[in-house]
């Protein structure tokens, strides 16, 4: 079950009972204004309306008749304090260090807004990270637990990413690397630091 | 007059501030994002600077790392001295560390940083 379509009370097209993940089959459908269908498989949600203002989630139970559809606002999929803290990243000007960082790429911001948009509206329970700058005008994602850490560290090529599992004290660093559009990796990633992926994913896509 | 160039002992400590947004409020510390300055992070040794030195308009935090430490990590620390037509200073205390800094020693840095202040 997609968090979003747990959000109260912004909804166009009907309205969808809480119920366990593997009761719905969530996928996109297109809108009056038109979009493409994307198959999104079990319990999850992404892809974007048009004009990047709305995300549509369509939940398909397996009874015939009983398709519900909402559509939220970009600006409810994320918590206030996670998009104003990207939003606060688009304030920050060249030199915001007190020396010589460059203010950050919108596009970056941009990227890592629908990567965290489509997790937040896939995971029930997803935990926001925390968005951070970087020197050199791009950014850092970062999640942290007590036994794990996870940073997509955004450069100018594929993104770096960090995996560190602490055990007893000592800390085994994971790297990998990933295209931050490549949402399948992402999700990976992201299912690797909350423990429903026990395996680093290493696999380049 | 030029300041003369000394050698950093592995136990004096470097103090760094840190931005409001590097600072990770859940672990009570900067991201690794904060370290991964290239060519070199500066630093203000504690032999001729301090907290308040260190602290700017704009720091959320200032943190301290031990050379030693630094050095583990395969950092080079080195006193570099502003003198008074360089910008920002002049400043005795400031120093580089110097290195390439994956997310693994950024990762480090971050963690053994200690806490030297924090905005109220």
């Amino acid at each position: 079950m997609a968090k979003s379509l747990m959000r109260p009370p912004f909804h166009r097209h009907g309205f969808i009972a809480p119920q366990p993940e593997r009761d719905l089959q969530l996928t996109y459908q297109s809108t009056a204004v038109g979009t493409s269908v994307e198959q999104a498989g079990w319990g999850t949600v992404h892809g974007w309306a048009p004009r990047d203002e709305f995300l549509i989630a369509v939940a398909q139970q397996n009874q015939p008749g009983s398709n519900r559809a909402r559509l939220l606002p970009r600006w409810q999929v994320l918590s206030p304090k996670l998009s104003g803290g990207l939003q606060n990243l688009r304030l920050l000007p060249a030199g915001w260090d007190g020396e010589d960082a460059l203010a950050i790429e919108p596009e970056a911001i941009a990227r890592a807004e629908r990567i965290l948009e489509k997790l937040a509206s896939t995971y029930l329970n997803f935990k926001e990270p925390v968005v951070v700058p970087k020197y050199d005008g791009n950014l850092q994602i970062e999640w942290h637990s007590a036994e794990r850490t996870l940073e997509l560290e955004g450069t100018s090529g594929p993104w770096s990413v960090m995996g560190a599992l602490r055990q007893n004290g000592d800390s085994i660093y994971l790297s990998g690397e990933m295209e931050l559009q490549d949402w399948p990796l992402a999700e990976e990633y992201y299912l690797w630091w909350v423990e429903r992926r026990l395996i680093w994913p290493s696999k380049l896509k | 007059m030029a300041f003369e160039i000394e050698v950093i002992p592995d136990a004096d400590r470097l103090f760094h501030h840190v931005h409001k947004s590097m600072w990770i409020e859940t672990e009570h510390r900067p991201s690794s994002a904060c370290f991964k300055k290239r060519p070199a992070l500066s630093v203000n040794w504690l032999k001729y600077s301090c907290v308040v030195h260190t602290r700017r308009p704009n720091s959320h935090a200032v943190i301290s790392l031990f050379a030693g430490d630094c050095r583990k990590l395969s950092q080079a620390v080195v006193h570099s001295p502003l003198e008074s037509d360089a910008p920002n200073g002049p400043n005795q205390a400031h120093a580089d560390i110097k290195g390439e800094k994956p997310q693994s020693t950024a990762d480090q840095m971050a963690k053994l940083a200690l806490t030297e202040w924090l905005a109220a």
